[in-house]
Order: C-alpha cells, then sequence, then structure tokens
C-alpha cells in the first residue's frame, strides 16, 4: 500500500527552510570565500607554522653537480659547504629564499619601479623615483653585460638565480610561500640576474651622497643666504675636536693641494655657491627653487619613507693594529646603522667551497658576503659621504637640451608602471648626455649624472673580496670593479705565521672629478659640488679620482683607525670634497678619544665600544643649557630642579639618565624654533639636519649669528622653558608644584624603539623598547629633530653588530632580528633580546661540516642532486 | 498504540561519519579549498537528520565541517603554530585562539546550512516514515 505523500504545510516549510539555506550558504561562501582560502590549513597561512621549523632535511635538486650540506646553527647563521662555486652559491640562492623570499622580492620590485603592481597606487610614487633615476635599465644593462665583464661570477650569479628559483618552484608547489604572499594575495615573480641587479641599485642609492644634498643645499642657500648657510653646513665642520679618517692634514699617498700651488685655507673660504662654481648665477638659482623642490620629492622614496620614517642613516667601524690590542692580532669593529624592520636586512653566512671560505652578513637578493671575515682577513664598510652623484641643471626648449652652445634632443625612455587594481601608469623619462631628467619646471631640468644609470660591477668586486688573501689582493678588488656607491672600507689581516699582521683602510668609490677654475684663475679638479651644476657644458666630469690616488693608508702609526662617517680627510687633500655632507663626526669623536686612551683593545672592549651611549657634542652644547637653567632657576623651580641633573651630566644617553631628557627636549626646541621653521617655510621636507657641534660653535664664536634672532642666549632661554613646560606637561613634577620632582624624566621614557614590519602589518612589528643613544653616540639611536611628546620612535640603527679578529679567530655578531621572515618561526626575532641587550653570537668561522658549531646545530640539510 | 519500528542501526552512522570527518579533513588539507569541506559536510549532517533527528543536521554539519577543517590545525606543531595565530589574530584585532579557530568556525557555519540545505530537500523528496504517516494532522 503506497504511503500518503507529506503534508502541503509540511511540504511549504522544508522549501522554505532550504530556500533559506541555500540562499544563506550562497551568500556566506561568496562573502567568506576570501577569508576560507587565506585560513586553509593546506594552502593558507597556516602553512607558515607548517614549514616555520628547520629540520634535518634532504632535499632533491637535480640542478646540483655535488651534495651541498647546509646546517643552521643555533643562532639562525647558514653554513653551506659545497665542492664547487656554482653548486655553493645555488645552495645560497635556496636557502636565502627559504628563508626571506618575501623580503627579496618586494625590496628588488621596490628597486624595479615596479611595487605598484603589488602594492597598488599606494606605491606609484616610490616607484617613479627608482624609474627617475633609471635604475630598470642599469639592472638590465648588468644582467646582460655581466658575462661579458666576468664569466666566472655570471655562471656563479646564475647558479644563484637557479637556487632561488628551485625554491620558487618547490614553495608553489607545496603551497608554502611566505605568509606575506598570501595576505597580500599576490604571487612571486621569478628571480633573475635583473632582480638581483636592481636590488644591488636600492642598496647603492640609499648609501650614495650627491642626489639631494645640493638641491637642499641650494634651496636653503637661497633662502636664508650662502653665509648663513655654511654657518651650519660648512663643507668642513668648525668643531676644534674634529678627527679624520686618514691622520692628518689629508696628504694622502704624498699628494697634497700644496703640491698644486693652492692654500687649501684660502680655498675653503670660497664662496661654493657662486656663479664661477656652479655656473649658475644666485638670481637664477632663486628662480629655480622650484624645480629643485619637485627634483626633491622626486627623488625621495616615500614608500621608505613611511615605513622607517626616522633619520640619521650612518654607521661605524674601526680597526685596532695587532700593536694597539691585547690578543696580539688586529681586531675590527662594524656596525651599519640603516633602516631596521623585521625581517633583518643581513643574512648571517657561512659560504665554504674549496677556494671558498668566508663567513658574515649577506643581503638578501645577492649572493656572496659584504661584511665579514675569512681565513685570512676581516673587513667592513661605512658610508663615507663624499658626492658621487651630481646634479646639472638643464636649459630646454621644447624636446631639445643645450649643451657647449648648441641644441641636442633629448632621448626618450618609456617607462610604463603595472598597478594592481587600475589602468598602468605610463610616462617617458628624458635623457641628456648627464643623466634622466628627473624634474622639469619650463625651460630647465634637473638631471642627475651618476654612475649608477649604467652598468657598474661591485657584485664581482664583492666576489672578488670574500676570496682575498691579503690586503694588497682586497685593494685590487675594489681598485677592479668598485665603482659605487661611496664607502669607507676598513680591513684587517693576520694568520698564524703573522698573527700581527696588518690593517688598512680605503674609500674605494670612483668620485667624479669636476674641473672649477677658482676666481684666481688657478685650476683644481674637485669631488661634487655645493650646489646644482650648470649642465650646459663647462662643468661635466672630466674623469674620476685614480684609485691610488683616493684617500686611503695601511698601517697608520697611531696604530688604528675608524670610519664612522666624519671627513674622510683633511682639507690638503688633493681631490678638495666640495660635496661631501660630512657627517657631525659626534660618534668619530667619542670612537677617536676612546682609542686614544685605550691602547690595548679586547673583544670585550671592542664590544663595549660598541655599546657606548656618550654624546660628545651634548658635552659640548649642555654647559649652555646648565648656564640657560641657572639664569631661569631663581624664577623657576622646574629649572631649579633641572640645574642639578644637568650638573652631573656626563654626556651619557642611558635609558635612566633624566639630563638627557632635559638636554634632548631643550635642543629639539632650539632647533625648531631656529633652524627647523625657517627651513619649512622655504617649502622643503626632510632637509638634513643642523648639527649640535655647529650650535655649540655658533654658542661661542658667533652668538649673535642671523640663526639666532635675539642672539644664542635668548634663543636659548626660550627653548628652556618650551622643554620643561612640554616635559612638565607630559611626565608630571610630583605632589607639590613648589618643588617639582623631575627624577622621573628618564631618557628610556621618551626614547624608544620599534622595528616595523617590511609588510607594513603593524601587528608584525615589534616594540616599542625604552632605548639608550641618540644620534651622535656610537650606540645610535636616532630620531628626527622635533619637539613632540614622546619623540618619533627610532626606526634607524645597528643593522648589525659586528666584532672580530681577522682569519680563523674569535669573532661574534648579532642582528636586531633573526634568520627567517616567518612570524611563525623561533628565528623571526630570537636575536632581538641580544641585541638590545648589547651581547653576541659566534660568528667564527666553522672551516668543516664536522663542526664543532659553537652555537651548536638546529638543522642539517643534504642537498643532493 | 503504534507498534515501535525497529531501533535505527547506529554503528554505521557512526563509522560513516568517522570516515567522513576522515575525509573531510584529508580533502581540506590536500585540496584545501573550502567548497571541498561543504559537501561532505551536508551530506553528513543530511543524512544524520534524516536517519536519526532533525536537530541533528545542523549540529552534525556544523562539527563536520569544524572538523573538517580543525584537524589539520591540530596536526601543525603547537609552538608556531600559536605564534603565528597570535600574530595574526593581533592584525585583525582578534585573540590569537580565536583567530586560529576562525577557519574551522566558518566552515562550520557554511557546514551547518548545507546539512540544513540537504535536510530539507531530502524531506522534500523522501517518502515519510510510518511515524509520520499515522500521526494525525
Amino acid at each position: 500500500m503506497a504511503l500518503p505523500r507529506p503534508r502541503r504545510g509540511s511540504r511549504r516549510r522544508y522549501a522554505v527552510f532550504l530556500a533559506v539555506s541555500v540562499a544563506l550558504l550562497v551568500g556566506a561562501s561568496v562573502v567568506l570565500q576570501g577569508s576560507l582560502a587565506l585560513l586553509a590549513p593546506g594552502t593558507g597561512v597556516w602553512t607558515d607554522a607548517a614549514t616555520a621549523s628547520w629540520g634535518n632535511e634532504t632535499i632533491v635538486l637535480p640542478a646540483l653537480e655535488h651534495p651541498v650540506t647546509v646546517i643552521r646553527d643555533g643562532s639562525g647563521t647558514v653554513h653551506i659547504y659545497a665542492q664547487d662555486d656554482p653548486d655553493l652559491f645555488y645552495a645560497q640562492g635556496y636557502t636565502q629564499a627559504s628563508d626571506r623570499l618575501f623580503q627579496m622580492e618586494v625590496e628588488s620590485l621596490s628597486a624595479q619601479g615596479n611595487l605598484s603592481s603589488w602594492l597598488g597606487p599606494s606605491a606609484l610614487a616610490s616607484d617613479e623615483m627608482y624609474r627617475y633615476l633609471g635604475v630598470p635599465q642599469a639592472a638590465a644593462a648588468m644582467a646582460a653585460g655581466v658575462a661579458a665583464e666576468d664569466p666566472s661570477v655570471a655562471q656563479d650569479m646564475n647558479a644563484y638565480v637557479a637556487g632561488v628559483n628551485a625554491y620558487i618552484d618547490w614553495a608553489e608547489a607545496h603551497h608554502a610561500l611566505p605568509l606575506a604572499f598570501k595576505v597580500l594575495g599576490v604571487q612571486p615573480y621569478r628571480w633573475s640576474l635583473f632582480a638581483s641587479f636592481c636590488f644591488d641599485r636600492l642598496m647603492v642609492i640609499g648609501q650614495t651622497t650627491g642626489f639631494t644634498e645640493p638641491l637642499y643645499a641650494a634651496v636653503e642657500a637661497a633662502g636664508v643666504g650662502d653665509a648663513a648657510f655654511n654657518q651650519l653646513f660648512p663643507i668642513y665642520p668648525q668643531y676644534s675636536q674634529n678627527f679624520t679618517v686618514l691622520p692628518g692634514n689629508g696628504t694622502d699617498n704624498g699628494n697634497s693641494l700644496a703640491d698644486e700651488g693652492i692654500s687649501a685655507s684660502d680655498l675653503f673660504s670660497l664662496d661654493w655657491f657662486g656663479s664661477w662654481a656652479t655656473g649658475l648665477s644666485d638670481a637664477l638659482n632663486a628662480s629655480l627653487v622650484p624645480l629643485y623642490r619637485d627634483a626633491i620629492a622626486n627623488l625621495s622614496d616615500p614608500y621608505l619613507a613611511d615605513l622607517s620614517p626616522s633619520s640619521g642613516v650612518g654607521s661605524n667601524s674601526w680597526v685596532v693594529a695587532a700593536n694597539h690590542s691585547s690578543t696580539g692580532t688586529p681586531l675590527l669593529a662594524n656596525d651599519p646603522h640603516l633602516p631596521i624592520m623585521l625581517p633583518s636586512l643581513w643574512v648571517s653566512t657561512q659560504l665554504v667551497s674549496p677556494d671558498f671560505d668566508v663567513e658574515g652578513w649577506s643581503l638578501a637578493g645577492l649572493l656572496g658576503v659584504l661584511i665579514g671575515h675569512n681565513d685570512q682577513l676581516a673587513w667592513g664598510l661605512t658610508n663615507s659621504e663624499g658626492a658621487t652623484a651630481l646634479d646639472y641643471v638643464e636649459t630646454l626648449q621644447g624636446d631639445s637640451y643645450l649643451q657647449n652652445g648648441t641644441w641636442h634632443p633629448l632621448s626618450w625612455t618609456n617607462e610604463t608602471i603595472r598597478v594592481a587594481g587600475r589602468a598602468p601608469v605610463a610616462f617617458d623619462l628624458a635623457w641628456t648626455d648627464n643623466g634622466p631628467i628627473v624634474a622639469r619646471v619650463g625651460d630647465y631640468g634637473l638631471s642627475v649624472r651618476w654612475a649608477g644609470t649604467g652598468a657598474t660591477w661591485e657584485a664581482i668586486a664583492e666576489l672578488d673580496f670574500d676570496r682575498a688573501q691579503s690586503i694588497p689582493q682586497f685593494f685590487q678588488a675594489l681598485a677592479d670593479d668598485w665603482s659605487i656607491p661611496n664607502l669607507n672600507a676598513v680591513v684587517a689581516q693576520s694568520n698564524a705565521s703573522d698573527p700581527a699582521g696588518h690593517i688598512a683602510w680605503v674609500v674605494p668609490a670612483r668620485f667624479p672629478l669636476v674641473a672649477e677654475t677658482l676666481p684666481d684663475g688657478q685650476h683644481v679638479d674637485v669631488i661634487g659640488s655645493r650646489g646644482p651644476l650648470n649642465g650646459s657644458g663647462g662643468y661635466e666630469p672630466v674623469g674620476t679620482v685614480p684609485f691610488d690616488q683616493l684617500p686611503q693608508v695601511a698601517d697608520p702609526a697611531q696604530g688604528y683607525l675608524f670610519a664612522p662617517n666624519q671627513p674622510t680627510v683633511g682639507p690638503e687633500y688633493a681631490y678638495p670634497f666640495i660635496g661631501s655632507w660630512w657627517d657631525s663626526g659626534g660618534r668619530a669623536h667619542t670612537i677617536g678619544v676612546y682609542l686614544q686612551n685605550h691602547t690595548t683593545m679586547s673583544m670585550a672592549s671592542m664590544e663595549g665600544l660598541q655599546a657606548n651611549v656618550t654624546d660628545s657634542w651634548s658635552l659640548a652644547l649642555a654647559p649652555s643649557l646648565l648656564q640657560t637653567l641657572e639664569a631661569l632657576a631663581p624664577a623657576s623651580p622646574l629649572a631649579q630642579a633641572a640645574v642639578p641633573y644637568l650638573e652631573a651630566f656626563n654626556g651619557s644617553f642611558d635609558v635612566g639618565s633624566v639630563a638627557a631628557t632635559i638636554y634632548t627636549y631643550w635642543w629639539n626646541a632650539l632647533v625648531t624654533a631656529t633652524y627647523d621653521a625657517p627651513v619649512s617655510a622655504l617649502g622643503i621636507s626632510g632637509a638634513p639636519s643642523a648639527f649640535p657641534s655647529a650650535y655649540a660653535w655658533l654658542a661661542t664664536n658667533d652668538p649673535d649669528s642671523s640663526w639666532f634672532p635675539g642672539g644664542f642666549a635668548h634663543a636659548s632661554t626660550l627653548a628652556a622653558l618650551a622643554a620643561l613646560d612640554l616635559l612638565a606637561a607630559h611626565l608630571g613634577i610630583g605632589p607639590t608644584p613648589s618643588a617639582p620632582n623631575v627624577s622621573g624624566w628618564t631618557w628610556g621614557r621618551v626614547h624608544t624603539f620599534v622595528l616595523p614590519s617590511l609588510t607594513g602589518v603593524s601587528s608584525l612589528a615589534a616594540g616599542p623598547y625604552p632605548e639608550w643613544g641618540d644620534s651622535y653616540t656610537p650606540s645610535v639611536a636616532p630620531f628626527t629633530d622635533n619637539s613632540t611628546f614622546p619623540l618619533q620612535e627610532v626606526a634607524i640603527g645597528s643593522s648589525l653588530r659586528f666584532v672580530t679578529e681577522p682569519g680563523l679567530g674569535p669573532s661574534v655578531g648579532v642582528l636586531p632580528g633573526g634568520a627567517s621572515e616567518d612570524p611563525a618561526s623561533a628565528y623571526y626575532d630570537d636575536l632581538l633580546p641580544l641585541w638590545l641587550d648589547h651581547q653576541y653570537v659566534s660568528m667564527t668561522i666553522v672551516p668543516t661540516s664536522a663542526g664543532p658549531f659553537p652555537e651548536g646545530v638546529v638543522s642539517t640539510w643534504t642537498l643532493q642532486p | 498504540m503504534t507498534e515501535p519500528g525497529p531501533r535505527p542501526r547506529r554503528g554505521p552512522l557512526v563509522v560513516a561519519a568517522g570516515v567522513l570527518v576522515a575525509a573531510s579533513a584529508a580533502v581540506a588539507y590536500l585540496v584545501a579549498a573550502w567548497w571541498s569541506i561543504v559537501p561532505l559536510a551536508a551530506v553528513l549532517g543530511g543524512l544524520a537528520g534524516i536517519g536519526l533527528r532533525w536537530y541533528l543536521a545542523p549540529v552534525v554539519g556544523f562539527l563536520s565541517g569544524f572538523a573538517g577543517w580543525a584537524v589539520p590545525l591540530l596536526l601543525l606543531p603547537a609552538e608556531p603554530r600559536t605564534k603565528l595565530a597570535d600574530v595574526l589574530g593581533a592584525a585583525e584585532g582578534l585573540s590569537g585562539p580565536f583567530f586560529l579557530w576562525l577557519g574551522p568556525l566558518l566552515i562550520g557555519l557554511l557546514g551547518l546550512l548545507a546539512g540544513c540545505a540537504l535536510f530539507c530537500a531530502l524531506r522534500l523528496v523522501r517518502p515519510p516514515t510510518a511515524r509520520e504517516a499515522s500521526t494525525p494532522a
């Protein structure tokens, strides 16, 4: 018997439920599909947890010729042992990509001017900047030319590229791309020589002097007058205790200005903004300020500035000879000051093959080791600040430019930038013989002449000096292939048969020389310029400084060398640095005095000097503040409370210092009122900071300078009152206003440090942490001068710290972060606590994979052909 | 008085449920597409609702979706999983543990809806049981 059908009401109810369920299911699926794809356990973000741990693995990589052993020690250092160089660099590419693929891709894309293809319009201005500088063309030329330049290096680079791509293949096949790719919803580009060379240019650009400095100078000089500008930014700092890297007056390898019959003091007292020096009259310069402003904006990377907003890139390095150390060998220290992010810029690496044994610091995206030591040598790098780029004002007429009295057609390259979510942005970039025109206003353009717009071969130099077995070989590698950027290279040599060894320093950059005719008719070839030069003829480079006449010295009698961005040579140097833009020399002063007074340096004292938080300029300027506070004290209980701290101030910027807080807020108020405000009124941002050393000099030698309306004492008083009021408002003064208590105004409360994430995701950042130091302490922690409360968070500092003997002796280092870019990894930020505490891990060379490894072994990969 | 019918045979259902959850988890991990879980959750929920109690359709649908997504997560190494959940959760303003289970919860929601949908669809096409047929209108 057939059963009756369900009742009509029940059917209707089920039909309604079915319709509602299906509708909700479809709706929720559409809404959630993106999130669910990201959260999928097999392909989404969780695979980063699955791959975060390093284990012992055998990985088949058919491109290898022989097995390669990759050992990761407990500090995250990767030790690679291979039987030939191509296998070595293939493995380096594979392991770097496994730890840093997103970082490599995003940094290379940035320099390619192609970041917008991932990030959309927010990266467009950044992309345009690298296009303006011709980076893609230069990288393409290097990728095409490296095989002809050095077939062996080309083979090594191609092996590295293949290793990176082998990892990309694996990661894509296993849904194991790094987290950031999944969060951003992007896929990696295939790695290439072009990608590596673009990244190379990114690093070079960040270290190049001469792009914007002459432009800022011209705008400021037009606004405040040449004399006032020169007071704050003299070519050579006036401060009486300046040290140069090259001991002495600048005579280098026996050459000096005096040999040419030129008086250095006369030469540096000239107005180098003058039309005789630049080919541009003051009136024309003033009318070109809008052009200079545009060029400054176009030569700035806003994406990087947003990620890491503090200024003050610099570096420390010093080396002591055996007779200045307690170990009987030379010792070397280096800590490059760069924007600090997660992941760290550097990759701690040891590379071993039959003709390669080097340990140190690689850059993710490039093969080899840039800073480190091998079995004979140790070396470090800092910025030398001399100009390797020149700015030219071009006279234009339609599509032509004027040169030597005749009109020439501009060259053009078409730049097309892909923008995620939008139509591509295309523009034509004009070039003159000097270089790309980065800004144009009416009939004038601003071009940049820079070796980096063409092929240069620092990548070859790096592999050559990694292999060098002596200082002459190290120098030869630089002489053959290093052109840019402007760097100091300090190097030490030691081995078992000659433990005392040698120390040396050179500035290997190929500085372009401009032939100048001085007002008295004398001729001299100079490096750089104070402002932009006339591009229509007469000021083009006539050559570069020959390598053997570059600033350099070996085994100086004083027994040590130090190169933390101060003037490299004294005024007698035969090729005057007119576009030098030296650092203030504050760190150099502290380091130099320390090395003078400590003749038996040890590894521990080298480490201690890296941790030094003494600001020499504060010692020079704080007496002015103390004088001001003492004058205010009778009427101001707050000033009275501050006086004892300033009286006891020893220049130490430790986190517990109250005097450091009061001094800094006073200095910020002073410089904001007297320098920043008038410069901001000129319509420029990001101008170089004025140095306390210059203010200290002016306070004594010209207290009525035009920078101080009403005099320095008046400016100091206003600044002190503003600073004390600001601090009292934010940090409090205790329960009794008539007897304020300022003991809680400690430096660590107002001065903090953060590590932003390269992804820009705030939760992936680390910090803030209370931080020691300031812009002028060897353990550096710079912040942008301002009067806000609290101070802008510090995001620049020692991107690595490295102290070493040359050769196989003790070696230590640390970086602010870890080996991996994966936030799920235990090696994402594991070294940060050590870095914050000025502690180190071993960087001693381990000659064979059998060890022992001082930091232990975390994992072993066997890479099989 | 109606004769009680034979008691449902639950053993095979439990086995089937286990197999489907395992299959669901395997699919989640291997195919790793959310839509691969939903049909399994629908079948499981729909059958449970039809074969046992109506309210089991959403419950089993939810649980099978949740379990299918959660099991692979639980197989991940615990420390990096927790660290990653904390980091990613913070980016979204969520606690780490909640972020960790967000995926299973969402898939469970889809499983619930799918289970209900299949249950209702089966109800529309399936002949009523003897008990239903004998129930007064």
